[in-house]
């Protein structure tokens, strides 16, 4: 029995694993962002 | 008190009617009084007169069915629709492959299933805000694509049938995840070596063997994309803005900003109503395709 999975499938659910992450992860990183109101990353900041 | 517990426990014992029902009875009383009793009220709401200042009064009329069936609305009800299954056909092409490679992946099983799940830890909210942050003229695909020279001015996303569709797979894509990879868990493998064996492709027993074991999962993860889907107000509200107003938006609005409660229970019965055929149909036609279970 072979187990291997095709690389097509691996890239494919990566890609949807980033389709799921990102906007998660986008938010933490933006939530260190000095910026008041813009998505421009102006610096880090722990003010928030 | 422990004299009263053995009578308890001694009357209960020889009968296994009044022992079911006392372990059903907080379910029951909750579904009875947090469930049932609501629907039957917005059922009468739903056929009573409009109050001035909001609210009911008594009386009996069809009216707010009647009005429902203005083009306005049933164009509505039909986008909605169509985003709805658009939403749930996109979750099962893309949550598909993804259960079958976690339920396949042998050690990494727990950890990718963990992936999946995560995004619930935050919540509905704030991961459709991280939408807008992402997708609007000014968010961080626009910025970057501006930045790397690729346009050279912003697409327009947010606001758009694009942004509700991308927030709506987004929101409901672990639904379809988990049962599917359920089902494909407990698919027997010796069933697909036997294939092997016997000569089969690897075409041949995906769509002989382990599609058709599948199915339940797919049918139970579908329901659970598209009944939610036709109900969600929060991903158009937020990411569709006043253009592409969904049932569930127009239903919230008859209850609180236009303050027509009898038009808003009228509508939720019509959409009940459909989603209950819906769902009966795609059942029926599950049941007669060969290999569904």
């Amino acid at each position: 029995m072979s187990t291997k999975l095709p690389r097509w499938l691996i890239a494919f659910c990566a890609v949807i694993y980033l389709f799921l992450h990102i906007p998660i992860l986008v938010l933490v990183i933006f939530s260190f962002n000095a910026s008041k109101f813009s998505v421009d990353w102006v610096g880090f900041t722990w003010d928030w | 008190m422990a004299g009263m517990r053995e009578k308890a426990l001694a009357w209960l014992y020889p009968r296994p009617a009044a022992r079911a029902w006392s372990l059903l009875a907080p379910g029951t009383f909750w579904l009875i009084a947090f469930f049932l009793v609501p629907v039957v009220i917005m059922f009468a709401y739903s056929m009573m007169p409009r109050g001035i200042y909001g609210g009911v009064v008594s009386g009996f009329t069809l009216e707010h069915y009647k009005r429902f069936f203005d083009p306005l609305y049933l164009q509505i009800l039909n986008r909605t629709f169509i985003w709805s299954l658009g939403a749930t056909i996109l979750c099962l092409l893309m949550g598909y492959p993804l259960a079958y490679l976690i339920a396949r992946s042998g050690k990494w099983k727990n950890f990718l299933m963990f992936l999946v799940v995560l995004p619930f830890w935050t919540s509905f909210l704030v991961r459709t805000f991280a939408m807008i942050f992402l997708l609007r003229d000014t968010g961080l695909i626009n910025n970057l694509l501006l930045k790397a020279g690729w346009i050279t001015e912003p697409i327009n996303m947010l606001y758009t049938p694009f942004a509700v569709m991308t927030g709506l797979v987004y929101s409901f894509l672990p639904f379809m995840v988990l049962p599917i990879y359920s089902s494909l868990e407990k698919l027997d493998l010796s069933l697909l070596e036997a294939a092997e064996v016997l000569g089969a492709r690897p075409a041949a027993r995906f769509w002989k063997i382990t599609f058709p074991l599948s199915v339940p999962g797919v049918v139970a993860g579908s329901l659970l994309v598209f009944i939610p889907a036709l109900g969600s107000f929060l991903t158009s509200d937020l990411l569709g803005g006043a253009k592409q107003v969904m049932i569930g938006n127009l239903i919230q609005n008859q209850f609180s900003s236009a303050r027509n409660w009898p038009f808003g229970s009228a509508a939720s019965f019509i959409v009940m109503a459909l989603v209950l055929v819906a769902v009966m149909i795609y059942l029926r036609v599950r049941d007669r395709t060969p290999g569904g279970a």
